[in-house]
């Protein structure tokens, strides 16, 4: 239980180590291609770990890069897949960011620093705890930059053919002529979003440090 | 050169098991992607 | 399609970092001497456009005749790897002083997501040969031009006086908005 509370906070993937910044920023323009990216994320970080801490005695050092690499891909693929073929709104709104979780710092980055060393069981815990930790916090980017972007709230849309329904939410606050700011549906806003939030979260904790002083 | 050849034996079979792995899924999918 | 417009497209109008948010992890933990971003902008460079054409050329005369389309995310990463591995490889070799200044973030140059990004926008985008060329070259470019910009202004940046929490990243990040919104008034060209 710790371990997933120790992926989701203290070494929370987006705001605390800074890894997968890359999908943080493009996939957070609607609340729904958030949790959705974030839970392919989780899936693959899951599946991934789980098989590189099992053969991790059998995979030498000078191997142990193409091998993830082969293990992570495959995964990331079969997701692709599956996408594609049953949910292919979803596959074409991720659209390259999906294969580029393969390069996405924190699967690989887990799997070497942890899955390589740990049991299966820790390893698939910190995977679960790391996985949710990534998706809490694009949600919580894109949930800002959607908010402050378009005055909208998109939880289903291109999953609508799967579930049979939508749910966007328009005109969550009264808008005026300076509300909503269109520069958060932009790259600039985006940055601005997440570096907002870094801070905050840096604010945060440098004040817990401070009290157990 | 024994933990190299033990190296390239993993990644072959790596290798081979994500193939079959994916051909799998593939065809269950109907085979067209 | 106009080969010159797409060349400032990939250069400027849809930089690879500041629009597409390709290559951001280097982006932000590169040092901040303007001399290693250089090196770094130039070896991805080299790496984005060898490797776009190698994967291009696999794609096109391997992948799609063998209906194994599926098989792209894999083998296009597994050829960025080789790249890479032969990039350092070489400059060990023949350029010992570039390879020991650049250390670490060699290797990390295979997940760097401009990499892999380019080589599938590529195909994605259904460019033909020299669309392919002029892009990864021209998206590579702009990558190492970004790069270096930063380097230039994050030195600068250090030296000031910034809020504690604001240390660091988000500083950073707050830069590349600014990029972000200069680059995205290139749009009119």
């Amino acid at each position: 239980m710790k371990t997933i509370y120790n992926g989701i906070i203290k070494e929370n993937p987006t705001f605390v180590l800074l890894l997968g910044l890359c999908s943080a920023l493009a996939v957070t323009k609607t609340v729904e291609s958030a949790y959705l990216m974030g839970i392919c994320v989780l899936v693959i970080l899951i599946f991934s770990s789980f098989v590189i801490s099992l053969i991790r005695k059998l995979v030498t050092d000078s191997v142990r890069i193409p091998v993830y690499i082969l293990i992570i891909g495959t995964f990331v693929t079969i997701v692709e897949v599956l996408l594609k073929e049953y949910i292919p709104d979803l596959y074409s709104a991720l659209g390259i960011y999906l294969p580029l979780i393969v390069v996405n710092c924190i699967v690989l980055g887990r799997a070497m620093v942890v899955a390589s060393k740990e049991n299966v069981g820790k390893s698939v815990l910190d995977a679960i705890g790391i996985g949710l930790g990534f998706t809490l916090a694009i949600t919580i980017i894109a949930l800002i930059r959607e908010i402050l972007g378009t005055n909208t709230i998109t939880l289903i849309d291109s999953i609508s053919s799967f579930t049979g329904y939508k749910a966007i939410y328009k005109d969550i606050l009264p808008s005026t002529d300076i509300f909503p700011i269109s520069i958060f549906t932009t790259s600039t806003g985006a940055f601005l979003t997440l570096a907002f939030l870094i801070a905050l979260f840096n604010k945060i904790k440098g004040g817990k440090k401070n009290e157990s002083n | 050169m024994q933990d190299n050849i033990k190296g390239i034996l993993v990644l072959t079979i790596t290798a081979f098991v994500c193939s079959l792995l994916l051909y799998l899924v593939i065809n269950l999918v109907g085979g067209n992607i | 399609m106009n080969l010159i417009s797409l060349f400032i497209t990939g250069l400027l109008t849809s930089n690879v970092v500041l629009s597409k948010f390709l290559g951001i992890c280097p982006f932000i933990g590169t040092s901040n001497k303007e001399k290693n971003a250089l090196y770094m902008g130039i070896s991805v460079t080299l790496v984005i456009v060898i490797s776009s054409i190698i994967t291009y050329l696999m794609y096109t005369y391997i992948l799609v005749p063998t209906d194994t389309i599926y098989l792209k995310t894999i083998m296009f990463i597994l050829v960025i790897a080789s790249m890479v591995q032969l990039l350092e490889i070489l400059l060990k070799r023949f350029l010992p002083k570039v390879h020991k200044t650049l250390g670490l973030y060699l290797p990390l140059i295979t997940t760097n997501c401009a990499v892999l990004g380019v080589t599938l926008l590529n195909i994605n985008n259904g460019y033909n040969f020299s669309e392919m060329l002029v892009y990864s070259i021209s998206a590579s470019l702009g990558f190492t031009l970004v790069i270096y910009i930063f380097s230039t202004i994050r030195e600068r940046i250090e030296n000031s006086d910034i809020p504690e929490s604001f240390k660091g990243t988000p500083i950073a990040l707050i830069t590349a908005a600014i990029m972000a919104l200069v680059f995205s008034r290139f749009t009119g060209i």
